[in-house]
C-alpha cells in the first residue's frame, strides 16, 4: 500500500496474527457483494468478525459495527485498510479458511467503489502550502538566479560529482562511461569550484519513509533565519562572486564605468593545430594584488593527469611560478623560487613556462627563474578549454592579461620578445589565447537609477518568481536610490538590494497555492512549482514568460515544457535529490561492517577513513537511475535491468575477487563502465551491493531490514512501528553456530510469537529472498556454519519462489503495484507533502495514464506534471 | 573546573559594577535587608533510550541512589540532586515510540487529545518559559544538540526537543563554534535590510491564505527575533566583558570533548546571563547508526545496545555508555556549582533536569522514566534524596511544577493533573 497519512487518526498496534475459530463451510461463489447485508456481511461475518469485533478486537479493527455501505463509507481509513490486506493477501491469515479467488475479487472491487465515494464525501484534497526551499533548492535556485558558474557552497546533498559531463539528459543516452566521485563519502569532491567563504546552513533532514522537501518539515527559526541573513549578504560579497556571476552585466555593471570585472575567461584550444604537439608553452602577464601561501591559479585544465597549469604560490620550501602538464603519462609538477615582493609590487609582469620535451624551464620577465631536465612526451592534447584565474579554492589575486598557450615549448628569444610586449610571436605554434577585454567609456541614455529599476525589476521576476507589483517595486528600487545617494557606487547599491531580496520571504517561501490567488498568480506558481519539482530550483526566464502570457496551463504548452525541462541540464538536481533519498541510500554512510573480519571492506589501515567500497557501491543504483532516466527506459527496469554501472573495483568484488587495497586508489573521477547483465540475480537496484551493504549489520545481513527495505522502498509500504517488546533475537555466529540453525529458522522461532506473526508474515519473505547476499553483497550459497540459504517464499500470498532471481520475477509479476507505489514517492516528492487518502485517486490515475507504454520514467513524470493534483486546477 | 568569578563578567571595562540582573550591591547596603531573588536558570538536559534500570534506579525502598551505577558520578553534587520515579507520559498507539519519545519529551501533550501533528506535540516548556522570563537576558533560549551523526538519515522528531509548536522546530544548534559565535560576537544590526524584509513581507502577507498567513508569522518572528538579540547582545556587551572562554577549535574532538565544550558553553551562557533558558540534547533518539565512544574505546549503535541488553555482555556496553552521558552530565553540574552568585551557587538558582523519553529502550515503554532533577531553584526544591511518586504520575506535573518556580503562573500543561507534589520544600 501507499503510505497514506492517517492525518490525525492513527491505525493502533501492529495488525496481529488472527486466529480464526470459525469451521470452514462449503463457499456459495454465487454470493453476491453488492447488497451489504446480503453480500459482504456474511464474508465478513465468515472470516472477518471473529478476530475483529466479535471475540476479539484484533489490531483494534472491529468491523462488527458496519451494517451498510454508508456506514463504512464514513471510513475510508478502514477501507482502505481492508483492500490492501485482501489485495495482498495478507487477510484471512494464511492458515485460516480463504474466501474464494471470485468472493475476494468481488469484494475487492466494491470496496474500491466504497472508497473512492467515501474519499469523494470525507477527504479533500491538501492544498499546498507555504514552505521554506530546502538547502539543496536554496543552492540552486541562487546558482540559476545568477547564472553562477560554480556552486554556491559543496554539499553533500548531491552525492555523484560529474567529471566526464556524462549527464546530457538531451541525448536521450546515458554514455558508455561515466566519471564520477562520489562526495558523501569522498572529501575529495570537496575541491570543486564554489563561492568562495559562503556556510551553508544544516542539511534538512528527511520525513520518515519520505523526502526532504516537506513542506511541514520545513519551517523558520531565529537561528535558521540568522543563516539565510548570513547566506545573503555572503552571496553577493563572496570574493569570487563577481567573476562567476552571468548576469553580471544585466545587473550588478555599473552603467558608468568602462571597468568590467574579471570575467570567468577561458581559453578554447584551437583543435586544428592543437593535434600535433612537441612540447607546450604557456606565457601570461599578471598582477597580482597579493600574494598568500596559496596558490593562485594563472590557468589550469582539469583533464584527470593529462592536465596543464601555470599558477604562483607556494609549495614545501618553494614559493615561486609553477608549471604542470602530463609527460609521458605522469603529471609532472615544477616550481621556481621567484621572490613574492617581485610579482606584487603593483606592476604588470610577464611569465611563462615551457618544456620542449627535453626541459621544463620557467621565465619570470623575460628571464629564466629555473629549470629541470626531462625527457618525454607531452600527453596528447584533450581539446577542453582552459580556466583563467580560477581553480575552486585556489582564485588568482589581482589582473591577468595576455594569455597564451603554444604547442610546442618556445626558445628563450621567443620568451624575451613576448615578456618586450611583442605581439606575433611564433604565431604558427600558438593553438589558443585570451585578453582582456576593452571597452569604450559608455554614455548614458537614461539615469543611473533609471537603468537600475529597470534592471531590478527583472531581477526580481526572477528572484520572486512572479512580476513584482507596484509597492514591490518602489519598495526595492526606493532602497537603491537610498544606497546609491550615499554612496554613489552602484554596483554595491545594487548588491544592497539583491542581497536583501535572498532575504526576502518572497524568494526564501515557496509552493504555495492560495484559495485567493488570480488566474495570472496561479500560473507563475505552476511555474515554480515544476522548477522545484524538476530542477529543484527557480523557474528560468521561459516558463515565466509563458506564465505571464497566461499559456501555461495550456496541456500542450506544459507537455512541451515538462519536455523541455527533462532535456534540461538542471533536471540533474531531480536524479540527485530524489534517487538517494527514494533508496534511502543515506544509510549505506553508517554502514560499518566489522573491520577485523571483514578488511576488504575498507581500503585504509582503519575503519574511520572515510574511504570504503561503500563510496563505489553507492553510485551504481544512482547511475542505475539515471540511465533508465535520461534512456526514458520503464521504472520497472529500476528492479531488473540487463546493464549495469559498475567501477573496476566493483567489478571485482562482485566476483568476489577483491584483494584488500592501500589509500592510493583513484577517489576522485572514478570510471564507471556500462556493463551487460545476463546473470539475472543482478540487474535492477534490489540486489546491488550497495542496498545489501545498508541494510545489515556489522557481522551479518539482516532479513528483517532488508525485508522492511523493500516494503518501503518498492511498494512504499513501510512496515508499521514493532511492537514495544521485542524479544532479542539472540541470532550472532556463535549462537546458531551453537543451536545448529539458520537466521531463517531461528528468526521463526521468534516470529510464530503471536504479536510478531502478522507483520512479520509480510516482511520476511521479502528479506529472506535476498538472503543469497552476504553483508556486504557478496553472493553465498551456505552461511559460514555450513548451513544452506534458504531464499524461498511466496510473494503477496501468491507468487512462490525458490531463490533470488524467482523473487524478482515475483516482484515484475506485481509490476502495477510497484508502479503504483513509485509514483506514490514520486507524487509526494513532486507536492512536498504527504499524501492522504484523498491522493489514492490521483495515484490510480497517473498509474493507469502511464500504463500504455509500460510505465517509462519521462510519461510518469509527465503524468504528474500535467494532472490537475499537480497543476491544481479544479476538475470541470 | 576552577571556579570562575563571576564579577569578572559583570564587570564593565572601567571596572565600575554594572547593572546586575539581581543587586548584589543590596548585600552590602545598610539595611541588610534580605536579598532580592536570583534570576532562576531552566535547562532541561536529554538522554534517548532510557538507562539501564537496574543500573539507574536504586532498588525499591533504598534512599541511597548516589550509590547505583549510573547515578553515582553524581555524588559530588549528590545533595543537590533528587530522583525521582514513577513519572510516565501516555504511549500514542500505532506512531513510532521513538519520535514520540523525543519531539514530545518536554509537551507531553494528552495523547488522548486531538493532535495537531503526527504526534501529541505542542509548545515546549522551554518557550513556554522563555516566553515569561526572556526578558531579562539578551539571547531568548539556547537549543543545544550533541548529536555528531554524520549521516542525517533520521527524521526531524528524533533530533529535537525543543518546538515552538507543532510542527514548527526549534532548529537546535550542533557546532561548538557556532554556538561561540552567537554567545560572544555582536554585530551591526543592519536596520535597513531588515525594515525592507519586513515591509516586504507585510505586503506579502496580504494575499495568503490562512495557513500560510500563520507560515508567514515564523518569518516575521524569526526576523525580529534576530534584531531583538542583536540589540540586546550590543547592550549586554557595551557594558560588560567577553567572558574569558577560548574560542573552540576546528577539529576533530572525541564524543566526550565534543559534549563537554557544549556543556562549558552552556555554563558560561547561564552564568553570564546571556540566557536562563536552555535544552540540551546528549545524543538524538534512536538513530541505528554506530558511534564512536572514544573515551570509552568501542564504537557501537546505541539503539542497537538497547534491543540487546538482555544479553550481558551488550548489556556492559550500554551501561557504560549509560555512564558516560552520566558523567558528562555531572560535570556541568559540578561546574556550576563551583560558580558562587550570592549567598549559593549557580546550580542552586537552577532547575537542571535530565530524563529520557523512554523508561526503556527494549521495551519502549514509556512509564517509570528515568528522570533527575538537580538544582534548588533557590532552595525550593527539596534536593538529596529520592522522591517517589506513585505509579503513572504524569510528567507534565514535573514540567508544570517547574514552570510555576519559573514564574510563568502556568496552572496546566499537557496533561498534568497538578504541580508535582511532594518535589518543594
Amino acid at each position: 500500500m501507499l503510505t497514506y497519512s492517517k492525518s490525525y487518526w492513527r491505525w493502533t498496534v501492529v495488525l496481529a496474527a488472527l486466529v480464526f475459530s470459525s469451521v470452514t463451510q462449503a463457499e456459495n461463489p454465487s454470493a453476491k457483494v453488492g447488497d451489504f447485508q446480503n453480500g459482504i456481511q456474511p464474508l465478513l461475518e465468515k472470516h472477518c468478525y471473529d478476530c475483529h469485533g466479535r471475540q476479539k478486537t484484533k489490531g483494534k479493527v472491529d468491523l462488527t459495527g458496519y451494517a451498510s455501505w454508508s456506514d463504512l463509507e464514513a471510513n475510508p481509513e478502514l477501507i482502505e485498510k481492508m483492500i490492501e490486506a485482501l489485495a495482498k493477501n495478507e487477510m484471512p491469515p494464511e492458515d485460516e479458511a480463504q474466501p474464494s479467488d471470485d468472493q475476494r475479487t468481488l469484494m475487492l472491487s466494491k470496496l474500491n467503489g466504497v472508497f473512492d465515494r467515501a474519499v469523494a464525501n470525507h477527504q479533500s484534497v491538501v492544498p499546498l502550502r507555504l514552505r521554506r526551499m530546502n538547502r539543496f533548492e536554496y543552492g540552486n535556485a541562487v546558482r540559476d538566479l545568477f547564472d553562477l558558474e560554480c556552486w554556491v557552497y559543496s554539499i553533500s546533498d548531491r552525492i555523484i560529482r560529474d567529471h566526464n559531463n556524462y549527464f546530457r539528459p538531451e541525448s536521450g543516452q546515458m554514455p558508455k562511461v561515466a566519471k564520477v566521485g562520489n562526495r558523501v563519502m569522498g572529501l575529495q569532491q570537496m575541491l570543486e569550484n564554489r563561492l568562495l567563504g559562503v556556510m551553508a546552513f544544516p542539511k534538512d533532514p528527511p520525513a520518515e519513509n519520505g523526502f526532504n522537501n516537506r513542506g511541514d518539515h520545513l519551517s523558520l527559526s531565529p537561528v535558521l533565519m540568522q543563516s539565510f541573513m548570513d547566506l545573503s549578504r555572503s552571496i553577493v560579497h563572496a570574493e569570487n562572486f563577481d567573476k562567476n556571476c552571468g548576469v553580471w552585466d544585466d545587473l550588478f555593471q555599473d552603467p558608468l564605468s568602462t571597468k568590467t570585472r574579471p570575467r570567468p575567461a577561458s581559453i578554447t584550444v584551437d583543435k586544428s593545430v592543437a593535434t600535433d604537439n612537441t612540447g607546450l608553452t604557456i606565457s601570461a602577464w599578471i598582477q597580482p594584488s597579493k600574494v598568500t601561501d596559496h596558490w593562485q591559479t594563472i590557468v589550469r585544465r582539469e583533464d584527470s593527469w593529462r592536465r596543464r597549469l601555470l599558477a604562483i604560490g607556494r609549495t614545501g620550501d618553494t614559493w615561486g611560478l609553477w608549471i604542470g602538464a602530463g609527460i609521458s603519462g605522469r603529471y609532472e609538477e615544477f616550481g621556481a623560487s621567484v621572490d613574492p615582493k617581485t610579482l606584487s609590487d603593483g606592476n604588470w609582469h610577464h611569465v611563462a613556462g615551457t618544456y620542449d620535451g627535453k626541459q621544463i624551464t620557467l621565465y619570470v620577465d623575460g628571464k629564466q627563474a629555473g629549470s629541470k631536465a626531462l625527457e618525454g612526451k607531452i600527453q596528447m592534447q584533450s581539446t577542453g578549454p582552459m580556466a583563467i584565474g580560477a581553480h575552486g579554492e585556489e582564485p588568482f589575486h589581482g589582473s591577468l592579461n595576455d594569455i597564451r598557450l603554444y604547442r610546442s615549448g618556445l626558445t628563450k628569444t621567443q620568451i624575451e620578445s613576448l615578456a618586450a610586449g611583442k605581439e606575433s610571436v611564433a604565431e604558427e605554434e600558438m593553438i589558443g589565447s585570451w585578453k582582456q577585454p576593452t571597452k569604450a567609456k559608455p554614455k548614458l541614455e537614461h539615469p543611473a537609477e533609471e537603468i537600475a529599476h529597470q534592471r531590478i525589476e527583472r531581477f526580481l521576476l526572477k528572484a520572486f518568481h512572479s512580476p513584482p507589483d507596484e509597492k514591490t517595486l518602489t519598495l526595492y528600487g526606493g532602497y537603491f536610490d537610498k544606497q546609491f545617494k550615499k554612496s554613489g557606487a552602484f554596483t554595491q547599491s545594487m548588491k544592497a538590494v539583491v542581497s536583501a531580496a535572498l532575504a526576502s520571504p518572497r524568494f526564501m517561501l515557496v509552493h504555495n497555492e492560495t484559495d485567493e490567488a488570480s488566474p495570472n498568480q496561479s500560473a507563475f506558481n505552476l511555474a515554480a512549482r515544476l522548477a522545484l519539482f524538476l530542477w529543484s530550483s527557480i523557474p528560468d526566464d521561459e516558463l515565466l514568460a509563458l506564465a505571464g502570457q497566461g499559456n501555461l496551463n495550456n496541456t500542450d504548452v506544459l507537455e512541451a515544457q515538462v519536455d523541455r525541462m527533462l532535456n534540461h541540464r538542471r533536471v540533474k538536481n531531480f536524479c540527485d535529490s530524489f534517487a538517494p533519498q527514494w533508496l534511502k541510500l543515506n544509510n549505506l554512510v553508517s554502514a560499518q561492517p566489522d573491520f577485523k573480519t571483514h578488511r576488504e571492506y575498507y581500503f585504509g589501515g582503519d575503519d574511520k577513513i572515510s574511504y570504503k567500497r561503500g563510496m563505489h557501491m553507492m553510485l551504481e543504483p544512482l547511475l542505475n537511475f539515471e540511465a533508465v532516466f535520461i534512456e526514458n527506459r520503464s521504472i520497472v527496469e529500476l528492479l531488473d535491468a540487463d546493464f549495469t554501472y559498475r567501477s573496476h573495483l566493483l567489478a571485482e568484488w562482485y566476483e568476489g575477487r577483491a584483494a584488500t587495497y592501500a589509500i592510493n586508489v583513484n577517489l576522485r573521477d572514478i570510471e564507471f563502465t556500462r556493463t551487460p547483465i545476463s546473470d539475472r540475480r543482478y540487474g535492477g537496484v534490489i540486489t546491488t551491493a550497495a542496498v545489501m551493504a545498508m541494510t545489515s549489520g556489522p557481522f551479518r545481513s539482516l532479513p528483517i531490514t532488508r525485508g522492511s527495505w523493500v516494503s518501503a522502498v518498492v511498494f512504499n509500504d513501510p512496515p508499521e512501528p514493532p511492537p514495544d517488546d521485542i524479544p532479542d533475537l539472540r541470532a550472532d555466529d556463535k549462537t546458531l553456530q551453537r543451536e545448529g540453525l539458520t537466521v531463517r529458522q531461528k528468526l521463526q522461532q521468534h516470529s510464530s510469537e503471536p504479536q510478531c506473526a502478522g507483520c512479520h508474515a509480510k516482511i520476511d519473505p521479502l528479506g529472506f529472498a535476498l538472503e543469497n547476499f552476504d553483508l556486504l553483497g557478496r553472493w553465498r550459497d551456505d552461511y559460514r556454519t555450513g548451513l544452506k540459504v534458504d531464499a524461498s517464499g511466496t510473494l503477496f500470498g501468491r507468487h512462490q519462489f525458490e531463490d533470488v532471481v524467482g523473487f524478482k520475477d515475483a516482484v515484475l509479476a506485481e509490476k502495477d503495484t510497484f508502479a503504483k507505489a513509485f509514483i506514490g514517492h514520486l507524487l509526494s516528492y513532486a507536492l512536498g507533502r504527504e499524501l492522504t487518502l484523498a491522493d489514492r485517486v490521483a495515484v490510480g490515475e497517473i498509474t493507469a495514464a502511464s500504463k500504455e507504454g509500460g510505465y517509462r520514467m519521462r510519461d510518469v513524470i509527465k503524468n504528474i506534471a500535467v494532472h490537475p493534483i499537480f497543476t491544481q486546477t479544479r476538475r470541470p | 573546573m576552577k571556579s570562575m568569578d563571576r564579577r569578572k563578567f559583570l564587570l564593565g571595562a572601567s571596572g565600575s559594577a554594572m547593572a546586575l540582573p539581581w543587586l548584589e550591591i543590596n548585600a552590602a547596603g545598610p539595611s541588610r535587608k534580605k536579598l532580592k531573588e536570583p534570576p532562576l536558570r531552566f535547562a532541561s538536559f536529554y538522554s534517548p533510550m532510557g538507562f539501564v534500570r537496574d543500573h539507574f534506579f536504586p532498588e525499591k525502598g533504598n534512599a541511597d541512589f548516589l550509590a547505583t551505577p549510573t547515578l553515582s558520578p553524581l555524588k559530588n553534587v549528590g545533595e543537590k540532586v533528587s530522583l525521582i520515579t514513577g513519572l510516565s507520559t501516555v504511549k500514542v498507539n500505532g506512531v513510532d515510540v521513538h519520535n514520540q519519545a523525543s519531539s514530545c519529551f518536554l509537551s507531553s501533550a494528552n495523547a488522548q487529545g486531538e493532535f495537531k501533528s503526527a504526534y501529541p506535540m505542542d509548545r515546549t516548556l522551554d518557550h513556554l518559559i522563555a516566553d515569561k522570563v526572556s526578558h531579562r537576558t539578551p539571547i531568548r533560549s539556547l537549543e543545544l544538540n550533541c548529536n555528531s551523526f554524520k549521516d542525517l538519515k533520521e527524521s526531524i522528531y528524533l533530533d529535537n526537543i525543543s518546538w515552538y509548536g507543532p510542527e514548527h522546530v526549534a532548529t537546535t544548534m550542533k557546532d561548538p563554534r557556532k554556538v561561540y559565535e552567537r554567545l560572544f560576537t555582536t554585530k551591526k544590526a543592519d536596520k535597513d535590510i531588515t525594515d525592507l524584509i519586513l515591509e516586504d513581507a507585510s505586503n506579502f502577507k496580504r494575499n495568503l491564505s490562512y495557513q500560510d498567513k500563520e507560515k508567514l508569522d515564523e518569518y516575521f518572528e524569526s526576523v525580529r527575533g534576530i534584531e531583538r538579540q542583536i540589540e540586546k547582545l550590543n547592550q549586554y556587551y557595551s557594558t560588560r566583558e567577553k567572558a574569558d572562554v577560548p574560542e573552540p577549535e576546528e577539529g576533530p574532538m572525541t564524543r566526550g570533548e565534543y559534549i563537554r565544550l557544549m556543556g562549558k558553553l552552556l555554563v558560561v551562557a547561564f552564568q553570564g546571563d546571556l540566557t536562563h533558558v536552555a535544552t540540551f540534547m546528549l545524543a538524538p533518539e534512536r538513530w541505528g547508526s554506530p558511534q564512536e565512544y572514544h573515551e570509552l574505546k568501542f564504537t557501537k549503535s546505541h539503539h542497537g545496545l538497547t534491543h540487546g541488553q538482555d544479553n550481558e555482555s551488550v548489556k556492559n556496553f550500554l551501561v557504560q555508555v549509560d555512564r558516560f552521558y552520566m558523567e558528562l552530565f555531572a560535570e556541568v553540574l559540578e561546574q556550576m556549582d563551583a560558580i558562587n552568585e550570592g549567598e549559593g551557587t549557580l546550580l542552586d538558582h537552577s532547575i537542571v533536569t535530565l530524563g529520557s523519553g523512554l523508561g526503556d529502550g527494549k521495551d519502549h515503554t514509556m512509564n517509570e522514566l528515568p528522570v533527575v532533577v538537580a538544582g534548588s531553584a533557590n532552595g525550593r526544591i527539596k534536593t538529596g534524596r529520592v522522591l517517589n511518586c506513585p505509579k503513572d504520575t504524569p510528567l507534565a506535573n514535573l514540567w508544570l511544577a517547574q514552570a510555576q518556580l519559573m514564574g510563568t503562573g502556568m496552572t496546566e500543561f499537557g496533561d498534568s493533573t497538578e504541580p508535582l507534589s511532594g518535589l518543594l520544600v
